[in-house]
C-alpha cells in the first residue's frame, strides 16, 4: 500500500514534465491571417491578399497599426501562400481567418467555388468562416480595414452581425452555407457586399503605400456622404445564381428578402404622407407562412407577420391615425415592396428568398426533385406577398407628453 | 484464473455499454455509403441497435430457461462445440473489427483536426496505448472508468446539439428517400454489425455484472438511451447537413456548428470536445478488446487474459499503421465485407442458436413434465 502510494506520488510529481503538447510552437513563430482577399491576378489566375493580426510582442505592433496586409499571386491558394512565404520571416496561421472576401470580377465568373475547393482541414481555415464580396479590389477593401484605431480587426465581426441583427440590412452568409447553396441547388445564397469609400482619410498609423487608393473627395459610402471611420464599408448584398455572382442588391431590398425568407430580426421602415414622417421598428412575429404550388409555373403565397413600434411620429398623429390608416399602408407597402424585390431577384435567376427549401420537401426522391429542376421552372415562378403588422408599442421621440 | 473481472453495479455496467453503443452509433455507423439515397441515419442508426437489443434479449431468454450463465455456455448448448467455437471466433472477430474502426476514425480525425504535422504513427501510440492499459487491468477499471465519464459525455452530447441550434433547418431532410422505412431497415441490419457484439458481450459477464438479472437491466437501459441519443444526433445532423453534404463529411457531428452565423465562446470548443468523444472511444475500445480477449480465455482454456489483451492490441496497432502506411485497399475492402455481411451472419446465427436453445429447453421441460 505504502509502496502504491510512493509510486502515485512519484507520477504526480513527473505529470509537470508532461505538460508540453506534441507539436510545440511559439507564438512568433506564426503569422495568423484574419482575412484572405481573391482578386483576378495578372500573371496567374488569382491575386490573394492576406490580412494579418500584429501579435503583441512583435516588431510591427510598434507602429501602432492592428493589422497588415500582404499578398501574392496563384493559380490557386496553395501558391499563392507558397509565393508569400518566400518573403516571409515566419509561417502563415489559418486557423484565425473569420472572412473569405471575393472581389466582383471573381465571383461573376464563378471562380469562386473553383477556389475554394481546397482542403478546409489542411489549411485549419473554418468552414464557418464568412463571406464578402467586394466591389472592386480586395486588396484595396482590406487596406481599408487596416486601422490604427482597430487594434484588434478580429472584432468587426461582431460589428457586422450587429448590422444584420439589429438593423437587418446585411446578410450574414458563411462558406458552409455558400457551398450548400451550389451543392443542393435547394436556395442561392445572399452574400454581404462591400466598397471602399475613398473619401474617407486613411486613419493615422497605417503603413500606407504607394498602391494605396488616393483621397476623392467625392466618393460616398453607398450614395451618402459619411466622415471618420474605416474606408472600407458593408452595406449591400450580393446575389447569386448557384455558384455566379448575379447582381447587387441595397440595404433596403436586403431587409425586405430577409423579412420573406425569415431570416429577419429587427429593421426599420419610415413612411412619409401629409400628416408628417413617421418611422417604425419592426420586429419579425414568427415565420413566414409560405403556400408553394409546384408545376410549369410555381406559384407561391407569402404571409409575413411582424411586430412594430413606433419610433418617430414628426405629426404627431401616429398612434390615432394606427387602425384607421397606418397599418393598411404599411403592410400594402412592405407587401408590395416584397413583390418588387422578387420580381428583381427573379429576373437574376437567384432564388435568395429560398422558395426551393419549401418546394424540395414535396419530392419523393432525389431524382424526382433533379428531373424537376427547380431552378429552370423557377425563372416562371410567381408569387403573391401579404404582410399583417401588430402596434406591439410606442416609443415617440418627439411627442413630448 | 485470472481474467480480471472483478464485481461491478449497474451504473458501471450502463456506463460502458451506453458510452459503447452511442459512441459506435456516431462515429463508427457513420458511412457516406448511407447517405447514397438519402438521409435516414436518424432510423437506421437506432433501429440497428434496437435490433441488437432484441437478439439480446432473446438470447438472454434462452440463458435463463436453459439455465446457462454465460454466452459460450449457451452457444455449446444449442449449437454444440465446434459450431459454439466458430460463432465465438465470430464475435471476436467483430469485436475486434469494431473497435479498430474506432481507433482508426479517431487517429485520422486527431491527425487531421489537431496534430497534422505529427506523424500518425506517434498518435496511434499513444491513443491505442492507452486504450490498452485501460483493457489490460480489467473489466472492473473498465466499469468504474465509464461510471466517471458518462455523464460528462451525455452532457457533451447535449450541448453539441444544443449549441447549434439556430441553424438546424427541417428540408434538409428533404427529399426522402424513396421507400424510406425498407431503405433505413436495410441498414438496420447491415449497422448491427457495430450495435450487436458490445450488447452480446455482456452477456459473457455474468460475474462480473451480479448476475443474469442485473446484465438484462444494464442491456436495456443502455440501448434505449444509446438508441433515443443517436436518433437524437443523427437527426440534428441531418437538420444542419444536406444527404450530398453527408456523403463527403467525415465525421458531421465534429462539424455541426459550421453552419451558425453568429460565433460564440462555445464555438470553438470543438477541440475539447473531440479530445473527450476521444475518452469515449478509448473506453469503448478497451471494452470490445477484453472482451474478446476474456472470450479467447474463456474458449481455448487460458487462465490470463492479460496476455490476449495484448495480443490483440498489437493486432489492432499493426493493422492501423498498415492503413496509414498505404495498405489502405485492402483493409477498405474487409471493411466493406463485414459492413455487408458481417451482422447478417452474426445475426442470423445467433438468433438460430437463441431458437434452438429454447426450443430445447421447452423440450427438456416437457419430458421432464410428462416424466413426473
Amino acid at each position: 500500500m505504502k509502496r502504491n502510494k510512493l509510486l502515485l506520488l512519484c507520477m504526480l510529481l513527473l505529470l509537470p514534465l508532461f505538460s508540453g503538447c506534441l507539436d510545440a510552437v511559439s507564438l512568433d513563430a506564426y503569422g495568423y491571417v484574419l482575412s484572405i482577399g481573391v482578386d483576378e491576378g495578372e500573371t496567374k489566375t488569382f491575386n490573394v491578399s492576406f490580412l494579418l493580426q500584429k501579435e503583441g510582442t512583435s516588431q510591427e505592433s510598434q507602429t501602432g497599426a492592428g493589422s497588415y496586409v500582404i499578398g501574392a499571386e496563384g493559380n490557386d491558394l496553395f501558391e499563392a501562400v507558397r509565393i508569400a512565404h518566400a518573403g516571409l520571416p515566419f509561417e502563415l496561421n489559418f486557423s484565425r481567418v473569420n472572412f473569405l472576401l471575393f472581389s466582383d470580377a471573381v465571383a461573376s465568373t464563378g471562380r469562386m467555388d473553383e477556389f475554394l475547393r481546397f482542403s478546409f482541414d489542411l489549411m485549419k481555415i473554418r468552414q464557418s468562416a464568412k463571406l464578402l464580396v467586394v466591389r472592386g479590389k480586395c486588396s484595396d477593401y482590406l487596406q481599408g480595414l487596416s486601422s490604427a484605431d482597430q487594434p484588434n480587426v478580429a472584432k468587426r465581426q461582431y460589428s457586422y452581425f450587429r448590422t444584420y441583427k439589429t438593423e437587418g440590412i446585411i446578410m450574414m452568409t458563411n462558406l458552409a452555407v455558400f457551398r450548400e447553396a451550389v451543392m443542393s441547388g435547394t436556395f442561392d445564397a445572399l452574400v454581404p457586399a462591400g466598397e471602399v469609400d475613398a473619401s474617407i482619410m486613411p486613419q493615422q498609423g497605417v503603413n500606407t503605400r504607394k498602391t494605396d487608393l488616393p483621397i476623392n473627395e467625392n466618393d460616398t459610402t453607398g450614395g451618402v456622404k459619411r466622415t471618420g471611420g474605416l474606408r472600407s464599408y458593408l452595406l449591400e448584398s450580393a446575389l447569386f445564381d448557384g455558384e455566379r455572382l448575379a447582381g447587387f442588391i441595397d440595404a433596403d431590398d436586403t431587409e425586405v428578402i430577409l423579412m420573406a425568407c425569415g431570416d429577419f430580426e429587427r429593421g426599420h421602415v419610415t413612411l412619409q404622407d401629409t400628416f408628417g414622417t413617421t418611422g417604425f421598428v419592426l420586429i419579425a412575429a414568427g415565420e413566414p407562412q409560405v403556400t408553394l404550388t409546384l408545376g410549369d409555373a410555381p406559384h407561391a403565397s407569402v404571409h409575413v407577420p411582424l411586430y412594430a413600434q413606433i419610433e418617430l411620429d414628426t405629426g404627431n398623429t401616429a398612434w390615432n391615425r394606427w387602425e384607421s390608416e397606418l397599418k393598411a399602408e404599411i403592410e400594402t407597402h412592405l407587401a408590395e415592396e416584397m413583390h418588387r424585390v422578387f420580381l428583381q431577384i427573379r429576373e437574376l435567376n437567384s432564388d435568395a428568398m429560398r422558395f426551393g427549401t419549401r418546394a424540395v420537401k414535396q419530392f419523393q426522391s432525389h431524382d424526382a426533385w433533379r428531373d424537376y429542376a427547380w431552378k429552370q421552372k423557377y425563372k416562371s415562378m410567381t408569387a403573391d406577398f401579404s404582410v399583417t403588422v401588430m402596434l406591439s408599442d410606442r416609443i415617440i421621440s418627439n411627442r413630448g407628453d | 484464473m485470472k481474467l480480471s473481472e472483478g464485481r461491478i453495479g449497474n451504473a458501471e455496467g450502463i456506463g460502458f455499454l451506453g458510452i459503447a453503443l452511442t459512441v459506435n452509433g456516431l462515429f463508427v455507423l457513420d458511412i457516406a455509403e448511407d447517405y447514397r439515397l438519402g438521409n435516414t441515419a436518424y432510423l437506421a442508426f437506432p433501429a440497428a441497435i434496437l435490433l441488437g437489443l432484441a437478439v439480446f434479449l432473446l438470447l438472454w431468454g434462452a440463458m435463463r430457461l436453459s439455465g446457462k450463465q454465460s454466452l459460450p455456455a449457451l452457444l455449446d448448448h444449442a449449437l454444440g462445440k465446434t459450431a459454439g467455437s466458430l460463432v465465438l471466433a465470430l464475435l471476436i472477430g467483430l469485436l475486434l473489427f469494431d473497435a479498430y474502426c474506432l481507433l482508426s476514425r479517431f487517429v485520422t480525425m486527431v491527425h487531421t483536426l489537431v496534430y497534422g504535422n505529427d506523424t500518425v504513427f506517434t498518435i496511434l501510440v499513444w491513443i491505442t496505448g492507452t486504450a490498452a492499459c485501460i483493457a489490460f487491468l480489467g473489466f472492473e477499471c473498465i466499469g468504474r472508468l465509464a461510471k466517471c465519464f458518462a455523464p460528462v459525455l451525455l452532457l457533451l452530447l447535449l450541448c453539441e446539439l444544443a449549441i447549434p441550434i439556430e441553424s438546424y433547418e427541417a428540408y434538409r431532410l428533404f427529399p426522402l428517400p424513396e421507400d424510406a422505412f425498407s431503405h433505413a431497415a436495410a441498414d438496420a441490419v447491415r449497422g448491427s454489425f457495430a450495435a450487436l457484439p458490445p450488447l452480446v458481450l455482456l452477456l459473457c459477464f455474468g460475474n462480473g455484472l451480479q448476475g443474469l438479472a442485473s446484465i438484462r437491466r444494464i442491456g436495456v437501459i443502455a440501448a434505449l438511451s444509446a438508441a433515443a441519443l443517436t436518433c437524437a444526433a443523427q437527426l440534428c445532423i441531418g437538420m444542419v447537413f444536406g444527404a450530398d453534404e453527408l456523403q463527403k463529411t467525415f465525421i458531421p457531428l465534429y462539424e455541426l456548428n459550421i453552419k451558425m452565423v453568429a460565433e460564440s465562446y462555445f464555438f470553438r470548443l470543438d477541440k475539447v470536445a473531440l479530445f473527450l468523444w476521444l475518452i469515449g472511444a478509448v473506453i469503448t475500445a478497451a471494452y470490445e478488446t477484453y472482451g474478446a480477449a476474456n472470450l479467447f480465455c474463456r474458449r481455448f482454456s487460458r487462465y490470463d487474459a492479460r496476455p490476449p489483451v495484448i495480443a490483440f492490441f498489437a493486432l489492432l496497432l499493426c493493422s492501423i499503421a498498415a492503413e496509414h502506411a498505404g495498405c489502405y485497399a485492402l483493409l477498405t475492402d474487409l471493411f466493406d465485407f463485414v459492413h455487408r455481411f458481417g451482422a447478417a451472419v452474426l445475426l442470423s446465427v445467433l438468433a438460430s442458436a437463441a431458437a434452438v436453445s429454447l426450443l430445447r429447453s421447452a423440450w427438456k421441460r416437457r419430458k421432464l413434465h410428462e416424466a413426473q
